[in-house]
């Protein structure tokens, strides 16, 4: 019996295989969530065994509650206090002065109004000098002086984030970070478009085309406007994307555009070691 | 949305109960499952498979919580990019399929694809349950097709090698 032929009788006897099915209890709960929405509703427990909580037993006195609650009130306070978690922020080895985000400019020394701008921005550029920096632990760019990002898409969801970004401008940097695998990035600049699912590779454009050097891991390039299928390019080579619509040209990575990856690439470990 | 709930509920559920061979866990992972879908709805393209979009969510939910409670995402390991570098598996026990009950056989099936790693069980399942292509498994688990295929050849491999295990510890039981 050769090998299709094996595997189609263990197919055939997996369309018997049946999975198990959830809690009605828990299943309606969800559902009841789900269709109210989730602001509407609290979180459902989930299997009681798992969550055990006490049915009988002493009574508890009301001194009890009255210090529980106190203490919730401080939680809540210290919570409230507490400054929101900052999704952005700026790496070190960024000398640049200022960052243009939707227009305003922004001083690279006010970590708090960037953090609080760079939440909504759809258009981010690096003044006075170069700027990393780093997406929570997703991934992590770097913008020479004068380069500017658009944020086409950007999901925060939770979900499937799909981020689009445009590049312009002398180059781009990007590292993904360990949370970034199973999301989606792709850019765009000049002619080429990237599909990225978890590298580290630098963008450099130039007057007649995008030049685009994989340090680690894999891109999938596509011409602008094109259907076509991904050409994967791997680490260590190098692709130049023509502006005129020419061929792609393949080569050896270029050093000197891999080098401020490599930086960015440490900079951003550093940050996202636990 | 109450449609797409009772299509896809019971479906996402059994997937990430696979995926975490736990009961309590699926629960928790499921939940929120469907609080991403809400969440991110306004966002989903329509010209992408629905099922597509929900299982490449649900996926990443399983990823995210193996990722916390282990540190680790069986799906992103130097290991398996070696594993995919492996060429197709050989075929290693011949013959037929033992013979055994449907009930029983269901059962040991079921219990084998448990004990698959978990980067067969996700793309076994994916596969044969959900019937996404192998280009969009790669997609979601981002590997290459050719990588995906493998692991599914693999998958299949490794039942009909523990099915041949279980009937022959049933042979061996019964003559003793």
């Amino acid at each position: 019996m050769n090998d299709p032929q094996r595997e189609s009788e263990i197919e055939r006897l997996l369309e018997g295989v049946a999975d198990r099915a959830p809690r009605l209890e828990y299943r309606s709960r969800v559902r009841e969530r789900f269709l109210a929405g989730a602001a509407a509703a609290p979180p459902v427990d989930v299997m009681p065994d798992e969550r055990v909580r006490s049915t009988s037993g002493p009574r508890t006195s009301w001194k009890v509650w009255v210090a529980l609650a106190a203490a919730a009130c401080v939680v809540a306070l210290l919570y409230l206090a507490k400054p929101a978690p900052r999704h952005w922020q700026v790496l070190p080895g960024s000398d640049a002065t200022a960052l243009r985000i939707d227009g305003e400019r922004v001083s690279i020394r006010d970590g708090e109004a960037l953090a609080a701008k760079l939440t909504d921005a759809r258009s981010v550029t690096a003044e006075g000098g170069s700027v990393r920096l780093c997406y929570r632990d997703q991934y992590a760019i770097e913008l020479p002086d004068a380069a500017r990002v658009d944020f086409a898409a950007f999901g925060s969801t939770g979900g499937v984030d799909a981020y689009r970004l445009g590049v312009s401008g002398e180059a781009l940097r990007v590292v993904t970070g360990p949370g970034f695998h199973g999301h989606e990035l792709s850019l765009s600049s000049g002619a080429a478009v990237l599909h990225v699912t978890g590298t580290a590779f630098a963008i450099d454009t130039t007057p007649t085309g995008v030049c685009i050097c994989g340090l680690a891991g894999k891109i999938g390039l596509l011409r602008k406007g094109t259907q076509d299928k991904d050409l994967p390019l791997e680490a260590g080579k190098q692709c130049f994307v023509p502006g005129d619509g020419g061929a792609f040209m393949w080569g050896r990575a270029e050093e000197s555009h891999l080098a401020p990856v490599r930086a960015l690439e440490a900079a951003a470990a550093d940050h996202w070691r636990p | 949305m109450e449609t797409f709930y009772e299509a896809y509920f019971d479906r996402v559920y059994g997937y990430v109960r696979r995926m975490l061979g736990d009961d309590s866990q699926a629960e928790d992972v499921t939940q929120e499952v469907f609080l991403s879908i809400q969440r991110s709805i306004d966002g989903y393209d329509p010209a992408r498979p629905l099922s597509l979009w929900v299982f490449t969510i649900a996926t990443n939910q399983v990823r995210d919580h193996w990722r916390a409670s282990r540190r680790v995402d069986p799906l992103d390991g130097a290991s398996l990019d070696e594993e995919d570098a492996r060429p197709d598996p050989a075929s290693r026990e011949a013959g037929p399929l033992p013979a055994l009950e449907q009930a029983e056989l269901s059962a040991t099936l079921s219990a084998a694809i448990d004990e698959l790693p978990e980067s067969l069980r996700t793309t076994l399942v994916l596969r044969y349950r959900e019937g996404l292509s192998f280009e969009e498994i790669a997609r979601m688990i981002a590997r290459n097709e050719t990588a995906v295929r493998k692991r599914y050849s693999r998958a299949l491999e490794e039942l009909r090698v523990r099915l041949g295990r279980h009937s022959a510890g049933i042979a061996g039981g019964g003559a003793a």
